[in-house]
């Protein structure tokens, strides 16, 4: 039985991926009819938890149920989103609730993805800060202006949703960057502290990392920090071919 | 062990309308690829004599070349729209959720009115 502290109660069905490595069996979607608080908004994880009380086999990520680990990226009625600060009000349709993992990367159990395609081409460019100064122990100093060039970029949390939302990463996730690598990116290409700015963009300058964007927008329609990796990778483009005229 | 099962059910994952204005995009430009040979050929016949040209004239009175002259050249309109809202957005404009929708929905709008007068025009 679901366990609420609510008086009013209203019925939501749910229909979960399941997938178990263990079975060998191709995966497929459970059905089952969860308990709700009618009289207030939960979230979609919350609804996850109430799901698992039922069926406690039912596995997913979940850490900081606020939005800032982006552990619980998820596929929510055909849209990517973090469980955790997704209300059942923005997405249920018809009182029905769809959960399946982030697409186009392989599951590890049910809504558990891995995670390591989008991780390497994260690595790979670089998300760290790079200086040719030397270091003096104290920190780089940066005006207000450089600075507020970083709002929109830093926020990331890596939760995979933009990525996994984009076909061009679906279909070349080995060659074509991703929307949250490249945000990154260009979070450090624009960092004044940063002095590798030309070797970043050599980096680049290919026919697969960056261009292979052809701006469909997915990536910011699905961001839970409402950043726009659209714009950072046109501005990406913008460098690269200023660069070559 | 056998290969992870990867979910990628394009039935079942939404598409905003700037992204099914790129796959129509994609999917003109296909068409394009497709009968604009033949009717270069057309073309090139019609302009070579005057035999050709009755030829032509005949061939374009049929209604299955004229739908896929209609369907040419409205992959054609939208192919051309679509692309000069992806230079807009290259240059730097309408990098907006909201701004790529809406130009998304006024391109796939201009393109079908402009493919109904062409139908006009052809029949």
């Amino acid at each position: 039985m679901n366990s609420i502290a609510t008086e009013q109660i209203s019925t939501l069905k749910i229909s979960i991926y399941r997938y178990d490595p263990d079975t060998g069996n191709k995966p497929f979607m459970q059905e089952m009819d969860i308990d709700i608080p009618s009289d207030k908004d939960i979230m979609v994880l919350d609804a996850l938890h109430l799901a698992k009380e039922q069926d406690p086999s039912i596995s997913f990520r979940r850490s900081c149920r606020e939005g800032v680990c982006g552990s619980d990226g998820m596929n929510i009625n055909g849209k990517n989103g973090l469980g955790c600060i997704t209300p059942l009000s923005e997405v249920v349709k018809k009182n029905k609730l769809e959960i399946r993992p982030l697409p186009g990367l392989p599951v590890v159990k049910d809504l558990i993805v891995d995670m390591t395609q989008f991780v390497d081409q994260y690595k790979k460019i670089r998300p760290y800060l790079i200086s040719d100064k030397e270091d003096n122990g104290k920190e780089i100093p940066q005006t207000v202006e450089d600075r507020d060039k970083l709002d929109g970029l830093y926020e990331c949390i890596l939760c995979g949703c933009c990525s996994t939302a984009c076909p061009s990463f679906w279909w070349n996730p080995d060659k074509f960057l991703g929307p949250a690598a490249l945000l990154q990116a260009y979070r450090f290409i624009s960092d004044s502290r940063d002095t590798a700015r030309e070797e970043r963009l050599d980096q680049l300058e290919d026919a697969f990392s960056v261009f292979r964007c052809h701006g469909i927008m997915n990536c910011v329609s699905v961001c839970p920090k409402g950043l726009n990796p659209t714009k950072a990778i046109n501005e990406i483009k913008k460098m690269l071919v200023k660069r070559a005229l | 062990m056998s290969k992870p099962p990867i979910f990628l059910n394009l039935l079942k994952i939404q598409l905003p309308i700037a992204g099914f204005s790129s796959i129509l995009h994609r999917i003109s430009a296909v068409g394009i690829f497709v009968l604009l040979l033949p009717f270069s050929i057309v073309l090139v016949l019609a302009s070579n004599s005057e035999e050709g040209f009755s030829t032509v004239s005949y061939l374009l009175s049929l209604n299955s070349i004229k739908i896929l002259l209609v369907l040419l050249l409205t992959g054609l309109t939208y192919h051309y729209i679509s692309g000069i809202r992806h230079l807009v957005m290259d240059f730097g404009y309408w990098q907006t959720l909201n701004a790529g929708k809406i130009s998304a929905i006024l391109t796939i709008f201009l393109s079908g009115l402009i493919s109904l007068m062409l139908l006009v025009v052809v029949w």
